[in-house]
C-alpha cells in the first residue's frame, strides 16, 4: 500500500517536473552541447589562426588604463590575456569604493550607472600589440557565434532573471532525475535491458527513455548539480557574505577561491614596487610552469602600502586534474604570500575549480569534449523521450477530450527542440554570408535566428506531425550543415582540405564536424520510416490486406541520429 | 500508465503547501543548515562544501516533502531545522 502510493506519488512529480522544464532543459544542453566549443566556434567564425604566439607586457597594460584617466590607487585589477577568436588583454576593475563624503556618493552612483568615469568600472580589451584600447564597453568576446550560444544555454539573452530561470531549471532537473531514479528503482536491472521494439509505441519510447536515462545518469547528475551552482549561486553567496563575514564579499572568496582573497587596505600611498613583469617571471621559474602559459594576474589595492599581486597559471599538465598554481606576493617587498603548487591542492580551492573543470569540460581535452557532447545529445533524447511517454500514454479514450490540446502542446515541444538544431546550423551559415560591414551586424544574425527557429516551431505546431517535425528539422539541419563548409571557403578561402595546413586548426575542426553532422542527418532523415505501434498495425493488416506498404519500424529518427552519431 | 490519481493529492491548499516547501521551506532550511554549520564547525571546510551541497540537500528535502504524506509535517521539519540554525547562528554571533 506505502509502496504503491510512493510509486505513483513520485512517478507523477516526476512526470510534471519532467514535463514543465523540458523544452528549457533541451535548450540548456543542446546548446550547451555546442558552447563547449565555443572558443573554436568564435575562431572559426573570425577565421583567426590558432598557435598565435602570446606575451604580455602587464606593467605597459597599467599605463594604458592610467592613460585613459582612471583613478588608480587602491584598485584591484584582474588582467589576463585571451585568445578569443583574437588575442586580447582583458583588463576588468570593480568601482572604488567612496568615502563617506555624500556628495562623492552620489556622483559615484552617477558614474556607475552611465559606466564611466575615473572612478567607476573597468572593463576594456587592449590590443597586445599597440597596447591601445580596442574596446571600452566590455572586456567579454561578446558578438561572436560561439558566445552566443554559450549565453543561449542559459538563456542570457533573457535580461536579469535568465540565469536564474536556468539555475532553477537545473534544479527541477536533479529533483527530476532523483524521483525517475526511485521510480524505476526495484526493476532497475531487468528495465535496463529490455528493449521492446514490437510491443506498443509507448513501450519503445519508455525503453529507451530508461535504459538511456540510466546510462547518462553521473553524467546528468553532475550537471544538474554543476548547472544549480552556476545559476543560483547567489543563494549561497548572499546570505554567507551577510550572515558570516558582515558584508566583506572578499572574505568569503578566500575559502572559496584562495588566490582571489582580498586584503585590507593599509590607507597609506607607497608607490615603490619592484616590477611585475619581473614578480611574473620570478613566479615562473618558481612554480616551473612552462614559457608558453601566461599567467592570470590579479593586483589588490593598487599602490596601497598593503598592495598585492598575484599570478594564476593553468599549468596543462598532462594527466592532472589540479593543474592550476598560483602564487602571492606583497607588492611593496616582493615577499611570497602565499603559494600553492601542481602537488599539493588544499581542500579550500579544489570545490569550485573542480565544478568549473567538470561543467566546461576542461579536461581530457578534444576526446572528453567529443564524450561530453554526445552525453548531452543522449540527454537530448531522454528529454525528448520523455515527452513522447507523455505524450503516448495519453493518446486513448481516456484522454479524448484533452486531445487536442495535448498534441498541440506536443506538437510545440517538438518543434522548439528539434528546431535548434536547423536554427543553429542556419545561424553559422548566416555568419559566412552576410557582409562583414553590415551596421549592427550581429543583431541582426541572431534577430534571424530566433525567426527562423519561432518559424519551424509555428510549423511544427500547423502541422502537428511528428513524423514530419522531426525529419524535417533533419534535412534542414543536414543541408545547412553540408552548406557551412562551403560557406566557409567561399567567403574566406579556408577551404577544409587547405585549412589544416596552414594552421587554421579550428577553422577545419568545425568545417569537418558540420560535415559529418550535416551527411548523419541526412542519412538518418531519410532512411527512418513512421513509426507504427505493431498492434495498429496488426490490426490494419487484419483488414485490408495490401496495405504492406510500410516496412517495419525500426527506430525514430533522434534515436537513430544518437546511435549513429555513437558509432562514429 | 500516468499515475493512479487515488494516491496523489488532490486539495489545492495541500498542492500550493506541498509546491512551497519544495521551493521555499527546503531552501531556507538547507542554507541556514549551512550557515549554522559553518560556525559550528568551522569556515574551513564547510563553506567550500556548501557549494554543492547546499543544492543536493535542497534536492533531497524535495523528495521529502513528497515522500512524507502530510505537507504540515514537512513544512513542521523544515521549520524546525530553521529556527535551531537560526538560533545557533544567534548564540553564536552574540
Amino acid at each position: 500500500m506505502k509502496d504503491k502510493r510512493n510509486y505513483n506519488v513520485f512517478f507523477n512529480t516526476h512526470t510534471v517536473s519532467g514535463i514543465v522544464i523540458s523544452v528549457g532543459l533541451f535548450v540548456c544542453f543542446f546548446a550547451g552541447a555546442f558552447a563547449l566549443f565555443q572558443t573554436n566556434i568564435n575562431k572559426w567564425e573570425a577565421n583567426a589562426k590558432n598557435g598565435v604566439h602570446l606575451a604580455i607586457d602587464y606593467e605597459k597594460t597599467l599605463s594604458t588604463i592610467k592613460e585613459e584617466g582612471f583613478t588608480m590607487n587602491g584598485r584591484t585589477f584582474f588582467i589576463q590575456i585571451m585568445d578569443n577568436p583574437l588575442p586580447f588583454i582583458m583588463v576588468v576593475s570593480r568601482p572604488l569604493r567612496s568615502d563617506n563624503n555624500t556628495t562623492q556618493k552620489k556622483e559615484q552612483e552617477n558614474y556607475s550607472k552611465a559606466k564611466v568615469g575615473p572612478t567607476g568600472p573597468i572593463s576594456v580589451k587592449i590590443d597586445p600589440k599597440t597596447y591601445k584600447i580596442i574596446d571600452k564597453d566590455g572586456a567579454e568576446p561578446t558578438e561572436h557565434l560561439g558566445t552566443f550560444l554559450y549565453h543561449l544555454h542559459y538563456f542570457d539573452q533573457i535580461p536579469i532573471i535568465g540565469l536564474y530561470i536556468s539555475g532553477l531549471i537545473s534544479l527541477f532537473f536533479l529533483f527530476a532525475i532523483i524521483t525517475g531514479t526511485i521510480v524505476h528503482w526495484k526493476k532497475i536491472m531487468s528495465n535496463f535491458f529490455t528493449f521492446r521494439l514490437k510491443a506498443t509505441i509507448k513501450n519503445l519510447w519508455s525503453d529507451a527513455h530508461v535504459a538511456l536515462g540510466i546510462i547518462g545518469l553521473p553524467f546528468q547528475f553532475m550537471y544538474a548539480v554543476t548547472g544549480t551552482i552556476f545559476g543560483l549561486v547567489i543563494i549561497i553567496l548572499l546570505p554567507s557574505t551577510m550572515v558570516l563575514f558582515d558584508g566583506d564579499q572578499g572574505k568569503l572568496l578566500g575559502y572559496i577561491a584562495p588566490a582571489y582573497k582580498t586584503f585590507d587596505m593599509a590607507n597609506e600611498i607607497h608607490l615603490e614596487r619592484p616590477n611585475i613583469n619581473q614578480l611574473v617571471q620570478n613566479a615562473r621559474k618558481d612554480l616551473q610552469v612552462d614559457d608558453a602559459i601566461t599567467a592570470s594576474i590579479n593586483i589588490s589595492n593598487y599602490n596601497d602600502k598593503n598592495a598585492h599581486v598575484m599570478a594564476e597559471f593553468r599549468a596543462k599538465k598532462e594527466g592532472v586534474f589540479y593543474d592550476d598554481v598560483h602564487i602571492t606576493y606583497r607588492l611593496r617587498d616582493g615577499k611570497v604570500v602565499e603559494k600553492k603548487i601542481i602537488e599539493t591542492h588544499p581542500y579550500k580551492g579544489s570545490v569550485l575549480h573542480t565544478v568549473r573543470k567538470l561543467h566546461f569540460a576542461q579536461f581530457g581535452g578534444y576526446f572528453v569534449k567529443t564524450i561530453y557532447f554526445l552525453l548531452s545529445l543522449i540527454t537530448c533524447f531522454v528529454i525528448l523521450s520523455g515527452v513522447m511517454v507523455w505524450l503516448e500514454a495519453r493518446n486513448n479514450k481516456k484522454y479524448e477530450n484533452k486531445k487536442k490540446f495535448n498534441t498541440a502542446i506536443g506538437a510545440i515541444y517538438l518543434g522548439a527542440s528539434m528546431g535548434l538544431f536547423p536554427a543553429i546550423a542556419f545561424f553559422f551559415c548566416i555568419t559566412k554570408i552576410i557582409p562583414l560591414d553590415i551596421e549592427n551586424r550581429f543583431g541582426l544574425m541572431s534577430n534571424a535566428f530566433f525567426l527562423f527557429w519561432l518559424a519551424y516551431i509555428l510549423y511544427a505546431f500547423i502541422s502537428k506531425d511528428f513524423h514530419k517535425i522531426n525529419k524535417h528539422a533533419l534535412i534542414l539541419a543536414g543541408i545547412l550543415g553540408i552548406a557551412i563548409p562551403l560557406l566557409n571557403g567561399l567567403q574566406s578561402g579556408l577551404w577544409f582540405w587547405t585549412s589544416l595546413q596552414s594552421n587554421y586548426i579550428d577553422s577545419f575542426f568545425i568545417d569537418i564536424s558540420w560535415l559529418l553532422l550535416g551527411i548523419i542527418s541526412l542519412i538518418i532523415a531519410f532512411s527512418v520510416q513512421r513509426l507504427v505501434s505493431h498492434k495498429d498495425k496488426r490490426r490494419a493488416t487484419r483488414g485490408i490486406s495490401k496495405n504492406r506498404n510500410h516496412q517495419e519500424v525500426i527506430d525514430t529518427p533522434v534515436l537513430a541520429m544518437n546511435k549513429s552519431i555513437i558509432n562514429e | 500508465m500516468p499515475a493512479n490519481k487515488k494516491y496523489l493529492a488532490t486539495s489545492n491548499w495541500i498542492k500550493f503547501s506541498k509546491i512551497s516547501a519544495t521551493i521555499l521551506g527546503a531552501m531556507l532550511a538547507s542554507v541556514t543548515l549551512h550557515l549554522a554549520l559553518a560556525i559550528w564547525v568551522g569556515f574551513e571546510y564547510i563553506i567550500p562544501t556548501s557549494l554543492f551541497s547546499v543544492f543536493i540537500l535542497w534536492g533531497f528535502f524535495m523528495i521529502m516533502v513528497y515522500w512524507i504524506k502530510s505537507p504540515w509535517k514537512s513544512w513542521g521539519i523544515f521549520l524546525f531545522i530553521i529556527s535551531i540554525s537560526v538560533v545557533g547562528l544567534y548564540m553564536a554571533k552574540n
